[in-house]
């Protein structure tokens, strides 16, 4: 079999995967074989997220004819610019990753992925061109919006305050800074009314903007990043805390944004591994010194949850069936 | 407060001339009766009562500078 038939793709939905690796073969779905390497994976604050993989082998006749008007070019070049460009926003990091293969370890492989993610941004300029004109002006009018919006929301609330614009807010994100009268009364206990007013903006723009909408998020007296530090230092202070008492450290319950802070405030530091356990708003994160756990960094959790899944299906099909069911559902795509 | 909640209210909804807000002051807490269009009840509570739970919090850090409470109360008609 010619070599330049077979190609494989990332993207975030295996439909998307195939589609784009169909046009790049310029083939119908029937004139392939599509094998899916991996599956999609949300991922968890931007951890252990991933991007499905398909390889589509064009099958034998029709190779010679189609081959020509599109030739397949080299695989790590071809799916770049079409992957940045649709797919940037939500990882770019892993679209470039192309000889990524099939992942045991979770967490130590997207970690270091989620840490490039910016200088691999600047890296791709093609899929960088394309998608600038139009997000800028996403961006601005975003921008617009939201900054209108949450003047209003002020003058309501009877704040002498204005809003402004923050620029360089990260690659997908937008961020307002409101300029006050220095109260704390915007800020609240722990930045919960600050939390309140970022969720609320965040809803209405959501409704208002549809697909345009960007995540917004609204700072004030340089909280955010004050709260940052404080989690940082916090965060390894614990860490060592862990390590000198061999025991496991749990934390007060968080936001999703602080956890993540936490994590990755540990991620790098080889002696403890990093975990949050419990649901919704009492879920909070657990540093564990590392000669603790049996098993790959951070992948209990996960595991666990596959485990619960799979508990789930099989009280609902009886275990006569089990087997028999299984096999009826193994299919190539 | 009223103005506020009205706002919010009809920024979140799908029938913004649905949105009614009653407001009840007591001596130290007022009560804000907040009514929406049946199918918008789930955009002002929100998954988890989260969007309720936001607004009753920043009602709150503005009610903090008078020191009288505030009760948001969402109505749902039967």
């Amino acid at each position: 079999m010619n070599p330049n038939d077979s190609i494989e793709v990332s993207a975030p939905t295996i439909e998307k995967a195939i589609n784009q690796a169909l046009e790049q073969l310029g083939a119908q779905q029937d004139d392939v074989t599509i094998e899916v390497l991996n599956t999609p994976r949300a991922g968890v604050l931007g951890l252990g997220a991933r991007q499905a993989r398909v390889r589509v082998t064009r099958r034998a006749p029709e190779g010679a004819s189609s081959g020509v008007t599109s030739p397949p070019p080299a695989p790590p070049a071809a799916p770049k610019p079409g992957d940045a460009a649709s797919v940037a926003d939500t990882s770019p990091a892993e679209t470039t990753h192309l000889e990524t293969s099939a992942e045991e370890d979770l967490q130590s492989k997207s970690e270091p992925a989620e840490a490039e993610q910016e200088s691999e941004l600047e890296e791709v300029p093609p899929g960088a061109e394309k998608r600038s004109p139009q997000s800028t002006a996403d961006r601005d009018l975003v921008a617009r919006e939201a900054s209108e919006l949450m003047s209003r929301i002020l003058e309501l609330m009877g704040e002498k305050a204005t809003v402004e614009i923050a620029h360089g807010g990260g690659a997908s994100g937008l961020e307002l800074n409101i300029k006050g009268d220095g109260s704390g009364l915007l800020i609240g206990r722990h930045g919960q009314t600050l939390d309140a007013l970022e969720y609320v903006v965040n809803r209405i723009l959501a409704r208002k903007l549809k697909d345009a909408a960007l995540p917004v998020s609204i700072d004030t007296e340089s909280y955010r990043a004050r709260r940052r530090r404080q989690l940082h230092r916090m965060a390894l202070a614990k860490g060592e805390q862990a390590k000198r008492e061999h025991l496991t450290v749990a934390l007060e319950p968080m936001p999703p944004r602080d956890r993540r802070i936490i994590h990755l405030a540990l991620k790098d530091d080889p002696l403890v591994t990093t975990r949050s356990s419990g649901e919704g708003f009492l879920r909070s994160v657990e540093i564990m010194p590392v000669d603790d756990r049996r098993e790959g960094a951070g992948t209990r959790g996960r595991e666990r949850r596959r485990e619960r899944a799979t508990e789930g299906t099989r009280e609902r099909n009886p275990p006569g069936q089990q087997g028999g069911f299984k096999r009826g559902q193994k299919r190539i795509v | 407060m009223k103005e506020l909640v009205q706002f919010l209210a009809r920024q979140l909804v799908n029938n913004p001339d649905a949105v009614e807000v009653k407001e009840t002051q007591g001596d130290t807490a007022s009560v804000l009766e907040l009514r929406v269009a049946k199918e918008d009840l789930g955009r002002v509570i929100g998954k988890q009562g989260r969007t309720a739970k936001s607004i009753r919090t920043i009602l709150n850090a503005v009610a903090s500078r008078t020191n009288r409470k505030v009760v948001l109360e969402i109505i749902e008609e039967k």
